[in-house]
């Protein structure tokens, strides 16, 4: 079973290639870093690509924009932790 | 009316130096008539609009010599931007100039000619337009539509020049900047030019003393302050166009020459439409009325040069701007807006707002396809300033981005902040000093494969299919005919995804056990296999496609060197 550090990892590559972010690399990203705005600077349509990204990956369902949704994309921990909670594979 | 006149004015002293030699003006009259007796022989006419001939020739006083014979015979002349084959065929019609036939200057010695005297309301010249994006397009200039711009430029900065200041060009003098700036202007004003180019900016630094002024554009004039300086060589003035230059760029050439550098604003069709020094808000040229189109800000030129035709309804450029009691501020493209998730954002905005930031000297911004092919981003190719160049030094580029893009965050939308970065030392430009849009987005061309994960596939590693663009820019040029993926390349992206997915350090290690089996070709989607062993410390990868191995290969750490 993969521990939540794994986990968290996990996500931020999938970030990385989803997105195709030049220069970055997991390391890069803390765990606590602010994904969009002044943080990875990721966008709403980036959000919606993440989570149709996710949905196909972990078997997830994340509604459209609403203020869960942008607790769920607050952090790469936040959103893995979101994904070990709500996984279906 | 009658409109015959001669472009010589009544004096003057040479019309143009060549490799330091004056060329006098009975010298230039007997060359322009004995250009005439040539054409003549070559029975040109103006039939159904078309241009008699066309002029392609690099000397710029053989260029004058030829179109000035061509007007006294009321000939169009067509200015092709080369002599390629593809241009000849486009132009069926007699080609002078430079490699052709009937270019026999040399051998006219002995002749003697009047002052050409010319008809102003012939129709001139037709230019191929070089066009930044889409086909050159071809654009006709009456000859009293170019008599009126060199009056205009002798009123607006003849005041600087001496009679014997000579003009020099670091731009083509067949083209729409370079033909009234640095050919008509000094013909009809009498004053003479250099033939010779400014290549490189250490040209500058080798002309012979004397008085000059400098028609140039940015690329030029950004290096300049690099060069070397003449103490015999005066500069009175430059100028610039093609594109903007940067406001320290500008600055620093100026201090450079000890000369005023007056930037142009302007386009083919309309002539000069308005000029600015380092700092100073955009200025209408003298006769020149500007206002917006209601509704839109596209500026609106009222112009003495432009053609009788569009005298009163004006010519309604591509620009945004804003006019008020200080001048005119250019805003950018019209059609530069692009839509990004329904909102409308304009490029040329994020490229003021990057460029007032204290590491930007300059930026060019541009929208790519974003990862999914779907979206647009916004990517930005900028030129730092010394302050910015030491911060990308001391810092890893992704933090330097991440701090230009924290400075925008409160002047733009998140949809309009640039996603992909290059900092460039220059931007790409052609001879015009032009950068297209296509030079940029070169700079962007993906370096790494599309990703995708195959869970499971690999114990304590992972398996990766990658799907290739034709466009990997790795593909280029290696063996033109048979475009395959180098190994270098293949050692390189193992080493990458290996720091991705397991935070290997690949720059520590040797790669041993290589071996390259069969070729990855464009459009291929290889499957690249990373293992971990030996707990880690070494890291195999194998590609495969189809079932096939490719090339494999172990990182392992460098052993330490043998004691000697």
């Amino acid at each position: 079973m993969a521990t939540q550090e794994d986990l968290i990892h996990e996500i931020k590559v999938f970030i990385i290639e989803a997105l195709n972010m030049e220069d970055v690399t997991p390391e890069d990203i803390g765990d606590d870093d602010s994904l969009f705005g002044e943080g990875l600077g990721l966008d709403s349509i980036d959000s919606l690509e993440l989570g149709v990204g996710l949905q196909k990956r972990y078997g997830l369902k994340i509604s459209a924009e609403t203020e869960e949704t942008r607790k769920i994309f607050a952090s790469a921990r936040a959103l893995a932790d979101y994904v070990a909670a709500n996984r279906t594979r | 009316m009658d409109e015959r006149r001669r472009v010589l004015p009544e004096t003057g002293g040479p019309v143009a130096y060549r490799a330091g030699r004056a060329v006098s003006r009975m010298e230039f009259c007997a060359d322009v008539a004995a250009a005439r007796r040539a054409l003549a022989r070559l029975h040109p006419g103006n039939a159904g609009g078309r241009p008699g001939f066309a002029l392609h020739e690099p000397d710029a006083c053989r260029f004058a010599v030829w179109l000035l014979a061509g007007w006294s015979l009321g000939l169009t002349v067509a200015l092709p931007g080369d002599d390629l084959p593809v241009t000849r065929e486009a132009l069926p019609m007699p080609w002078v100039g430079a490699g052709n036939a009937e270019n026999a200057l040399a051998s006219w010695a002995g002749e003697t000619g009047e002052d050409p005297v010319i008809d102003h309301g012939c129709p001139g010249v037709m230019s191929y337009t070089s066009g930044s994006t889409g086909t050159p397009s071809l654009i006709g200039k009456s000859l009293s539509q170019l008599r009126a711009e060199a009056d205009m430029l002798e009123r607006s900065f003849g005041g600087e020049l001496t009679p014997e200041t000579r003009f020099v060009a670091s731009v083509p003098h067949q083209h729409m900047y370079g033909l009234p700036f640095f050919l008509f202007w000094p013909l009809a004003a009498g004053r003479p030019f250099v033939v010779e180019k400014l290549r490189y900016p250490e040209d500058a630094g080798r002309l012979p003393p004397a008085d000059y002024a400098l028609v140039s554009a940015p690329t030029f004039l950004r290096h300049l302050p690099d060069a070397p300086r003449s103490s015999g060589v005066r500069w009175r003035m430059a100028t610039s166009a093609g594109s903007p230059l940067a406001p320290e760029a500008a600055c620093a050439a100026s201090e450079h020459l000890c000369a005023p550098l007056h930037e142009i604003y302007g386009s083919t069709e309309t002539g000069a439409v308005a000029r600015r020094t380092v700092g100073q808000p955009w200025q209408p040229m003298p006769g020149v009325r500007l206002a917006l189109e209601e509704g839109s800000s596209r500026l609106l030129i009222h112009s003495p040069l432009l053609p009788e035709s569009e005298r009163m309804s004006g010519f309604l450029s591509g620009d945004l701007a804003r006019l008020d009691e200080r001048g005119l501020e250019l805003l950018g493209r019209a059609d530069r807006l692009v839509k990004i998730g329904e909102k409308r954002i304009s490029p040329d905005q994020v490229e003021r707002e990057l460029a007032r930031l204290p590491e930007v000297a300059e930026a060019r911004v541009l929208p790519l396809p974003g990862a999914q092919g779907e979206r647009l981003i916004l990517a930005a190719v900028v030129i730092l300033g010394p302050e910015g160049r030491r911060k990308l030094t001391a810092e890893k580029k992704i933090r330097f981005n991440a701090r230009l893009r924290s400075r925008l965050a409160d002047r733009l939308d998140p949809l309009a902040m640039p996603r992909r970065w290059r900092y460039v030392e220059n931007f790409p430009a052609n001879e015009m000093g032009k950068t297209t849009q296509g030079d940029l987005e070169r700079l962007f061309a993906p370096e790494f494969p599309r990703a995708e994960e195959i869970p499971g596939a690999v114990e304590d590693g992972v398996a990766l299919l990658l799907r290739m663009p034709a466009d990997l820019v790795w593909f280029e040029g290696h063996f033109p005919d048979l475009p395959v993926l180098p190994g270098v390349v293949q050692i390189d992206w193992a080493a990458h995804y290996g720091r991705v997915y397991f935070g290997f350090d690949a720059t520590a290690s040797n790669v041993s056990r290589l071996k390259f089996q069969n070729l990855i070709r464009p459009g291929d989607s290889p499957r690249l296999e990373l293992s971990r062993r030996r707990g880690g410390s070494e890291l195999e990868f194998r590609y495969i496609l189809d079932g096939k191995p490719c090339s494999r290969g172990i990182f392992a750490p460098r052993k330490p060197a043998a004691a000697p």
